[in-house]
């Protein structure tokens, strides 16, 4: 009984810790992989009772048809091609790179349909809605 | 010239300040606005730099432009006699712990420079914002006095609602000591750089103060802007959790 409780909190305690570390990671991580030449979006995750709904912050991107945005039950994936590349001028970190495009992939709050998912883009600003795929069960109140 | 205290900021002057002007003030918060808004306006007034203000509360960091050395949080003054504004301006986010130190400071400080009254330049978040074309701006007050120069101006008080963070600091400081001083926020993106939002609180310091900024060319950078501070905007989001933003979705018992 012990043992069992024990590696219960174990294993909560590991995912807290990874939590902690992929939370870290991405705050030092720059928003920029400069082997690939990419840009990494701002993007920020909503929640309503049915729906995960992604904003993305696109700009310098003029057209629907240069993006592209894939979803499985757990992951979104959103790539885009700017209409001109982006310098950063002579701060060491970005020197001698050009940046043409965004990608971003991120890990879903919560399993979601992928074939009912929809996108619109406005105002530079890729809105990706994801029905949740929800399984409800009836609780009967005494 | 430091507060009263242990040495939480101090100020360092590099050109005196003439007595009189309207200081400016841009804080990076919701949308980047106030930053966004005041550089542009230092290049558009052609201000100076007068002096920097330094603490052992900011992030331990320091910037280069042009080859000069240049410090996070900086006060910009007029290079003409008959200009009557000033900038104060912050280039990092500000840890929640450090906000109410210096808004204790600004006033402070103000008070001793004789600024006739402060202007804060920022955002208020809006869920809709890219449905919106031209953001609202909602003027927040500390006196009665800055209420009727708003009315006057015909922009819109901010009637009722909790606010949150620097410039809340700042108004509840100006409040205590009976200090002049004005919030303009525009409806803004919260966790995206807003140059829109920068634009319209720029424009709303004309029927305020009679001071007319072209924003033309701002706008034409908007998109430059919104790649460039993508970084700065991700610092911004994370220093903002704890300084009391939330609050703002948040309905007053007193109101129900």
């Amino acid at each position: 009984m012990e043992g069992w409780i024990f590696e219960r909190m174990r294993r909560i305690r590991t995912e807290i810790e990874k939590m902690f570390e992929e939370f870290e990671e991405a705050m030092l991580r720059p928003l920029a992989d400069m082997t690939h030449g990419y840009l990494t979006p701002l993007y920020e995750v909503r929640e309503t009772e049915r729906e995960v709904i992604v904003y993305v912050d696109l700009p310098g991107v003029y057209r629907k048809e240069d993006i592209d945005v894939s979803v499985s039950e757990n992951k979104l994936v959103v790539e885009a091609r700017m209409a001109r590349p982006v310098c950063f001028g002579e701060i060491p970190f970005y020197e001698s790179c050009r940046f043409e495009r965004y990608y971003l992939e991120i890990r879903l709050p919560t399993p979601v349909i992928p074939e009912r998912a929809s996108a619109s883009f406005k105002g530079k600003v890729l809105e990706i809605r994801l029905p949740k795929r929800i399984t409800r069960y009836r609780v009967k109140v005494e | 010239m430091s507060t009263s205290g242990p040495k939480k900021w101090e100020y360092f002057e590099l050109k005196p300040l003439p007595e009189n002007l309207t200081l400016i003030v841009g804080i990076p918060d919701v949308g980047l606005v106030g930053p966004i808004a005041v550089t542009y306006l230092i290049k558009n007034l052609k201000l100076e730099l007068a002096g920097y203000v330094d603490s052992p509360l900011l992030p331990p960091v320091i910037l280069f432009h042009d080859y000069q050395l240049l410090t996070p949080v900086r006060v910009y003054g007029p290079t003409d006699v008959g200009e009557k504004v000033a900038v104060f301006f912050s280039e990092s986010a500000i840890p929640p712990s450090g906000l109410y130190s210096l808004a204790q400071f600004i006033v402070t400080w103000a008070a001793s420079k004789r600024v006739k009254r402060l202007v804060m330049v920022g955002g208020v978040a809006v869920p809709n914002r890219m449905q919106i074309e031209k953001p609202k701006v909602y003027v927040a007050t500390a006196l009665e006095e800055d209420r009727e120069l708003a009315k006057k101006s015909g922009l819109k008080l901010l009637r009722e609602g909790f606010m949150g963070g620097a410039y809340a600091m700042l108004l509840k400081e100006c409040f205590k000591r009976r200090f002049p001083g004005i919030a303009l926020l525009a409806e803004s993106h919260l966790h995206y750089p807003d140059p829109g939002a920068a634009a319209a609180v720029l424009e709303a310091l004309e029927p305020l103060l009679g001071i007319k900024v072209d924003v033309a060319p701002l706008l034409e950078q908007e998109e430059e802007i919104r790649v460039k501070l993508r970084e700065l905007m991700k610092r911004t989001v994370e220093s903002m959790r704890g300084a009391g933003k939330e609050y703002e979705y948040t309905i007053p018992a007193m109101y129900v």
